[in-house]
């Protein structure tokens, strides 16, 4: 938490260092050195934090933060698994054969390493607690070391938490305590053992194991080191976005100090009346963390609390990138339709490719290429008429009755101007001085040779006759 | 999706995001179809121009909300802000320079983390040029990211329709959806008589000796 809330605070420094860099450059160059040296830090601290998060991350695959969730879960499962521990142990023993592999391969790497793999494992398989119970194998050595002491749990309650889950797993499986005698490769193996046999409790305690590291490594013992740094750091940075996402930490400490208490009191004795304790707890938990493990509604196929899953579906910690998401196109229903051109009762007399411009603030501008058309009304009685749509989009450039005034000037280029009331689109245009390019002049005097037949068609629509003789005449 | 002094319509309306480098041709590219105009002058564009840009289809009008986007950074203004909620894209490079092809996956980079999953259609304009330098055969990029590649000139306007089409296709859901002719409704019976003719006389005269543009002839074909 403190980091991040670190980070908003750089990233205001640096956008006042942004303003700071439009005037001179030493400043922009400051606040990024300042950006640089914020992730140089975490790059430093990350060295041992990736260790551990690779270790998590392989694992759980699922977001970092979950573990620590998981564990915490865990616990009151795990006691669940204890009280009933064959009931569930079928899916953990998949897990398990997973969960020994990773740590076989984290018992070849180092405690460690094992015990972050654990931990993932343990979150792959929420009913699996025994590669948490691994972990807590190895935090039970080094806590077995501190229950040695045992003043422990009366002396910090996240410790006891930690340590009674550890015993509870010790409890439910002698084989841990052993394994915590043997110490960490040893016992990481013999741990990995009676995981499988023990089910989730070991991942409860790797969680409260993660979460009392810290503890443990203020007690300092040369096998907590080597553990625990590790699970320290992890911890750590797990903690943290824990709390980001699930603003947990505070709510998981006391459900396991609550188990602590009861576990610490029942010791191996009581692991039953602990795993049950820790049941309710965990539900507790669940509901407090639930927003938290997301791992958890994954892995939980196995467990046999579906309280958990919910909480997990809960979780819906990660959050995508960009909350900006395309809405999906829509498709839009699109019925076919008859296409009316405007046209049909009209007939073309004039076609030609040919391109059209408007005269505007003293030059011309082009509005379209496209087919240029004269059309003359099929029925008669209305007004003869220029259309033009453009190639391609077909859009409507053009679209001016011509009238008995018209004037046609010829222009350089086979080009030919006019003017004429263009009717596109929404806006009714007034008048507009437009002009026609053709291919070749033959083209131009055809069109003049038509508009000048049919400009005053409205007059008499008898008067066909003239058309063709004019248009041969001016051919 | 419309700016709020754009009035609604009743057909259906897509907001389409154009993006590319500076230069490239997307204002000109959009204000050939809005004016079928063919701008030459380069004013670079500043932060966002929305267009409305419509068509007509077999299937009934549809109209593309053109967010006409700066491609120049100094101008970006809220840059991937105009993205949201853009429901397809067209990303525009030009074929004459390699540095705006090379840009193109940060475009759509930028454009798909704020739009997830829609269309967009690569155009490499100015193909007209002779002289060009991302060959058709230089240009992947699209089929890595399941983009639709069109060869455009603004200029000559060739394919120049063919973005739209595709995506019109895209959103409507149908292959078969095709351009048609806009309708040409009766022009209104106004007489134009000598008299006004006159009045405009002095305009006409000065557009008769005002050259034409010099465009290829060929283009009209």
């Amino acid at each position: 938490m403190a980091d991040e809330e670190h980070a908003p605070t750089s990233r205001k420094r640096v956008a006042g260092t942004q303003i700071n860099k439009d005037n001179p450059e030493p400043d922009d160059d400051s606040p990024e050195q300042e950006m640089g040296s914020f992730k140089k830090a975490s790059e430093e601290v990350m060295a041992t934090r990736r260790i551990v998060k690779v270790r998590r991350q392989q694992p759980s695959s699922a977001p970092s933060s979950n573990p620590f969730s998981a564990v915490r879960f865990t616990p009151s499962d795990t006691s669940a698994q204890a009280s009933i521990p064959v009931s569930e142990p079928q899916p953990s023993d998949v897990m398990t054969a997973n969960i020994k592999d990773s740590c076989s391969s984290e018992k070849a790497d180092e405690g460690s390493n094992g015990s972050g793999k654990d931990i993932s494992s343990t979150d792959k398989s929420t009913g699996c607690s025994e590669v948490a119970e691994i972990q807590n194998d190895e935090s039970a050595q080094k806590e077995s070391d501190a229950k040695t002491k045992s003043s422990d749990p009366s002396e910090a309650p996240p410790q006891p938490v930690e340590d009674e889950a550890k015993y509870t797993g010790d409890g439910s499986g002698d084989d841990n305590v052993v394994a915590g005698e043997a110490k960490e490769e040893n016992s990481k193996t013999s741990v990995v053992e009676i995981k499988t046999t023990e089910g989730g409790d070991v991942e409860e305690k790797n969680g409260v194991n993660e979460a009392g590291s810290e503890d443990k490594i203020s007690k300092g013992d040369a096998e907590k080191k080597d553990v625990d740094e590790p699970e320290t750091k992890d911890g750590t940075p797990e903690e943290q976005k824990d709390a980001d996402n699930k603003g947990q930490s505070s709510s998981p400490t006391p459900l396991f100090s609550f188990k602590n208490l009861s576990s610490g009191q029942n010791a191996f004795t009581g692991l039953a009346g602990t795993g049950f304790s820790g049941s309710s707890f965990s539900f507790g938990s669940a509901s407090k963390e639930s927003s938290s493990s997301s791992l958890f509604g994954i892995k939980t196929d196995g467990s046999s609390f579906p309280s958990f899953n919910i909480g997990a579906s809960n979780n819906g910690s990660s959050s995508p990138a960009l909350a900006t998401t395309a809405e999906a196109p829509k498709k839009f229903a699109m019925p076919e339709g008859p296409v009316e051109t405007g046209e049909e009762n009209e007939k073309a007399v004039f076609t030609a490719d040919s391109a059209l411009y408007e005269y505007l603030d003293g030059g011309w501008k082009e509005r379209g290429k496209g087919e240029l058309k004269l059309n003359i009304p099929v029925s008669g009685g209305e007004r003869s008429r220029l259309v033009m749509r453009a190639k391609g989009n077909y859009r409507l450039i053009l679209n001016a009755s011509l009238y008995e005034d018209m004037s046609l000037k010829d222009m350089d280029k086979k080009g030919v101007t006019f003017a004429c009331m263009n009717s596109i689109g929404d806006s009714q245009s007034g008048l507009a001085t437009v002009a026609l390019k053709f291919r070749d002049t033959s083209i131009r005097e055809e069109f003049k040779s038509a508009v000048e037949t049919h400009k005053a068609r409205k007059v008499s629509d008898a008067l066909k006759t003239p058309e063709n003789s004019p248009k041969a005449s001016d051919d | 999706m419309a700016l709020p002094n754009q009035q609604r319509v009743d057909y259906p309306s897509f907001k389409l995001v154009i993006v590319g480098d500076g230069g490239t041709g997307k204002t000109t590219f959009v204000k050939r179809h809005l004016t079928g105009e063919f701008e030459k002058k380069y004013e670079p564009t500043i932060g966002v121009e929305v267009h409305p840009l419509d068509f007509f289809t077999n299937c009934g009008k549809i109209r593309f909300y053109c967010w006409d986007t700066a491609g120049q950074e100094k101008f970006g203004g809220l840059r991937d802000g105009y993205y949201i909620h853009g429901q397809c894209a067209i990303i525009m490079f030009d074929v004459t320079s390699r540095l705006t092809y090379k840009n193109v996956p940060t475009w759509h980079r930028d454009l798909c983390r704020v739009c997830e999953n829609i269309p967009i259609v690569l155009c490499g304009n100015k193909v007209d040029v002779k002289n060009r330098q991302v060959k058709a055969k230089q240009v992947t990029f699209h089929r890595k990211k399941n983009l639709q590649y069109y060869e455009v000139s603004a200029k000559s306007n060739y394919n120049f329709e063919k973005p739209f089409l595709y995506l019109a296709r895209k959103l409507a859901g149908d292959g078969n959806l095709h351009f048609v002719e806009t309708p040409a409704l009766a022009p209104p019976d106004v007489t134009i008589d000598l008299a006004a003719q006159q009045q405009h006389e002095a305009e006409l005269a000065a557009a008769a000796a005002q050259p034409l543009p010099d465009d290829d002839d060929d283009l009209i074909e």
